[in-house]
């Protein structure tokens, strides 16, 4: 906190500060593909994805004279989209109670009784595998595995403990693993 | 105390950017841009820079066009064309007076309005201030060819001009802050 971050993006940031136009696009093109597939991952939505996305965007310039500099910019910016992303997701609530993983799944944090080996990886299969996943699920997944927060910062953005938050992903870790060993094989 | 990583926590590290391989729908940023507040301070900033470059060109014009006449006449090629170029009769000067005191009066209460308009963008009035002195200083010049030579009507009308181009960049930019002005303050016909 004493350090300000050191941020490849900080003259761009400074001139976003002062409003000018060309910086503000600069940084949009930075950071919109990073920011696109992190909101589409966790709301599994493409036009809900790019309407946040846009919000997102909007909220950050707009705010963007308050930023000092305690993070770098993609830090900041990330936590704006994920809290969006929270947000629509808390408005499906209705739709999440029926589907949320059960209670009642095996917990993973055990030997989750899978054989790794058979396990076929891909990207593309993954996040299909991930796509199958309730929202909650999901979004602990996401931001575990892709957004690179441990579980004492998960529980601190979705207001949860950090021991729910690590039993959510394991439940979630564990069930695209069975949604991938059930799928259909390569063909190629 | 993290955990074991798996095969499959693996191979998303591993393979972590190409999961990002969706590309940014079209449009998006012109969505943004539309969301965002206009930013006045540049915007005005670049039109006085705008009115201050055309207030340039026709003061270099006026001047080259003076200066061209002026040094034409002090070269002596003959009575006749000397007599075409006549020293600015008294009247004239009078004239010139007037139109000073009127152009200041006017510049003045203008300036006056636009400080008003520009309280939370101070940059707006320095950019003015500095861009005016660029006027001024070429006016003193032009007042020392008046004082000094058997300068003409035609340093008057440059004289002239210059004010002219200040009142003419105040008013495009008091007329821009109102346009600014009501475009933050839209009428609430619909509440």
């Amino acid at each position: 906190m004493d350090h300000p971050i050191q941020d490849i993006h900080r003259k761009l940031v400074e001139k976003c500060q002062s409003g000018d136009r060309k910086a503000q696009y600069e940084l949009y093109n930075a950071y919109a593909r990073a920011m696109y597939n992190l909101c589409f991952r966790m709301l599994n939505q493409a036009e809900e994805a790019s309407d946040l996305l846009q919000d997102s965007f909007i909220d950050a310039f707009t705010r963007i004279h308050s930023f000092r500099f305690e993070s770098t910019f993609g830090a900041w910016l990330k936590r704006i989209v994920i809290n969006k992303c929270i947000n629509a997701i808390q408005k499906r609530k209705l739709e999440l109670v029926d589907r949320e993983i059960p209670e009642t799944y095996p917990d993973s944090s055990n030997e989750d009784g899978i054989d790794e080996e058979m396990l076929q990886l891909s990207v593309d299969r993954v996040k299909k595998a991930m796509m199958q996943l309730p929202d909650n699920a999901r979004l602990v997944f996401s931001l575990y595995l892709f957004e690179g927060y441990d579980h004492t910062e998960i529980a601190d953005i979705l207001h949860i403990t950090e021991s729910t938050s690590k039993t959510q992903f394991m439940r979630a870790k564990q069930r695209v693993k069975e949604i991938l060993l059930a799928m259909p094989d390569y063909t190629h | 105390m993290k955990q074991k990583a798996d095969k499959l926590e693996r191979f998303v590290r591993q393979n972590k950017e190409d999961f990002d391989d969706l590309n940014v729908p079209a449009g998006l940023w012109e969505g943004i841009e539309k969301g965002l507040p206009s930013t006045p301070a540049k915007k005005l900033s670049g039109i006085v820079s705008f009115m201050w470059k055309a207030a340039a060109a026709v003061l270099i014009f006026a001047s080259a066009w003076y200066l061209h006449d002026y040094y034409d006449h002090i070269k002596p090629r003959g009575i006749a064309k000397a007599a075409i170029i006549q020293p600015v009769p008294s009247q004239e000067m009078n004239e010139l007076a007037d139109a000073e005191a009127y152009y200041t009066s006017q510049i003045n209460s203008r300036q006056a309005e636009l400080v008003k308009y520009t309280k939370d963008h101070p940059e707006i009035m320095e950019d003015l201030k500095k861009e005016f002195r660029q006027l001024d200083n070429n006016n003193v010049e032009l007042k020392k060819d008046l004082a000094e030579s058997n300068a003409n009507e035609k340093v008057v009308e440059a004289i002239i001009q210059s004010y002219r181009m200040k009142l003419a960049i105040l008013e495009e930019m008091l007329t821009e802050m109102q346009k600014a002005r009501e475009i933050k303050t839209p009428t609430s016909t619909n509440l």
